[in-house]
């Protein structure tokens, strides 16, 4: 029954992505090592949060672009590697975290799809919305609006457990002995992506000389903590 | 005659859900309604006032708060019912500025410098310690200056009417932009070289971090979809490294 969490906490997500507030607990640094540790495996929640997080700061939800939904794949991903890392392990399961990413990344741009679909649905309970309002009826008002809440949430809820559902057929195939300790660099590699997504982010000429600054800092920095 | 403080934090708690009926028609539009329905729904005028209020409108959710205030103000003065073509053109004059604004600022800017700040914090540490340290202070950073923000939207907007966008000729808004792009390179730098240490004591792993890096800036630049950029990255840092091995090796 574990699905059910993990899509209850995908709508929770996919909810505070667009739809509601934008607190930012959707955010893959904290809603995937929440997970972590509500399902005992931290440090790989750990992993996929600082990861993804870097890699998806880069899309932005300006308007009506299609975005990927990189926070409810961010999630599903760490689920999905948390359920099938044996316990206790003498190292990360390389080839089930790839699996994962890959499953997550697949979720993130459905994710972009539903998102424009619902948003196209929406439409029509808009008219509903304001008919409702010119008739002063606010109990419909109220009723038609937190119903297209449950839409969101519905749509959060239902890719989130597809992919899970789907994600748990596929990984449940993927060997996890011995631990493809040669796929220990997709930590790097997730993180150099993730950098060079940051870095021209800020990047302009202006900032150049700051960036180069912060960088030798923090290499030569590095070189004395080694 | 302002908003009352228990009023506009009423506004500030349902502009919280304008976002919830958005849609490619008129995007933010009911969401508008939905944020200044309680104002709306009682007396004669209700009717006009529903249909100014909920057309099509679009702005970034943080922003948007100072169209919410000026919109009230305007709907509660008539100005819909007087002149419903300019006011209609007023709301339509007001997406450009307060989207552009709150995209570049927000978006662009404040949350990839809060997130990536703590992604630094959490690639010096990586430990669920340092989480829980990093976790609640990131959220607040984030939340409280866009809370105040939404805050004085409503009341600037409300205060000012028709000449809302008046707000965004203020010089800390133009400047700070460029002031949170300064300190975002100084940590996209300081992340970049740290990030270059926690590849591990592998040195293979440095190799790795660096082919993922110059790839992704390549894919990026060249506008090659994001997906296919990162898995192109991923996949050359992942086997480039053994073919060049496996290649030295055989010499």
């Amino acid at each position: 029954m574990s699905w059910i969490w993990v899509a209850l906490v995908g709508a929770v997500v996919y909810l505070d992505t667009t739809a509601i507030a934008q607190l930012m607990i959707c955010q893959p640094l904290i809603a995937c090592p929440l997970w972590g540790i509500i399902a005992g495996r931290p440090e790989i929640g750990l992993f996929f949060g600082i990861t993804f997080q870097l890699i998806w700061l880069g899309s932005l939800p300006v308007g009506a672009s299609k975005f990927p939904e990189g926070n409810v794949g961010a999630l599903i991903a760490a689920a999905l590697a948390i359920r099938f890392t044996p316990d206790p392990i003498s190292g990360f399961p390389w080839l089930i975290l790839l699996a994962a990413a890959l499953i997550g990344i697949a979720a993130a741009y459905a994710g972009s799809e539903v998102t424009a679909l619902i948003r196209k649905s929406l439409a029509r309970v808009s008219d509903r919305l304001i008919a409702a309002a010119e008739a002063g009826r606010s109990a419909r008002f109220n009723l038609l609006f937190f119903g297209a809440i449950g839409v969101h949430a519905l749509a959060g809820f239902l890719l989130t457990a597809i992919f899970y559902f789907t994600g748990s057929l596929l990984l449940a195939r993927v060997p996890q002995e011995p631990f493809f300790d040669s796929l220990s660099g997709l930590w790097p590699a997730l993180l150099g992506a993730g950098a060079a997504v940051i870095a021209l982010r800020f990047l302009r000429k202006t900032n150049l000389v700051w960036f180069l600054i912060a960088l030798v800092l923090s290499i030569g920095g590095g070189f004395l903590w080694l | 005659m302002a908003l009352k403080t228990g009023e506009i934090l009423r506004i500030v708690w349902r502009s919280l859900f304008l976002q919830v009926p958005l849609n490619y028609r008129t995007m933010q539009g009911s969401g508008y309604l939905f944020a200044i329905w309680p104002w709306l729904k009682k007396g004669d005028k209700r009717i006009s006032r529903v249909r100014a209020a909920s057309g099509y409108m679009n702005a970034h959710p943080v922003t948007a708060t100072l169209a919410i205030g000026a919109l009230l103000k305007r709907l509660q003065t008539d100005d819909a019912e007087r002149d419903p073509m300019s006011f209609s053109l007023w709301k339509n004059m007001l997406c450009g500025p307060l989207g552009m604004t709150g995209d570049s600022l927000i978006w662009d800017r404040w949350k990839p410098l809060v997130f990536s700040l703590g992604v630094l914090v959490l690639v010096c540490s990586p430990t669920i310690a340092t989480w829980w340290i990093v976790a609640p202070g990131v959220l607040l950073i984030y939340n409280i200056p866009l809370f105040i923000t939404r805050f004085w939207g409503i009341r600037a907007g409300y205060l000012r009417g028709e000449r809302v966008l008046d707000t965004l000729n203020l010089p800390a808004v133009a400047a700070l932009p460029r002031k949170l792009g300064f300190i975002g390179s100084l940590i996209a730098g300081a992340l970049c070289g740290l990030s270059l240490f926690r590849a591990d004591d592998n040195p293979l792993h440095g190799v790795q971090f660096l082919i993922a890096f110059f790839a992704t800036c390549i894919g990026i630049r060249k506008n090659v979809p994001v997906v296919w950029v990162l898995l192109a990255a991923v996949g050359l840092a992942l086997l480039l490294p053994y073919f060049g091995s496996e290649i030295i090796q055989r010499r």
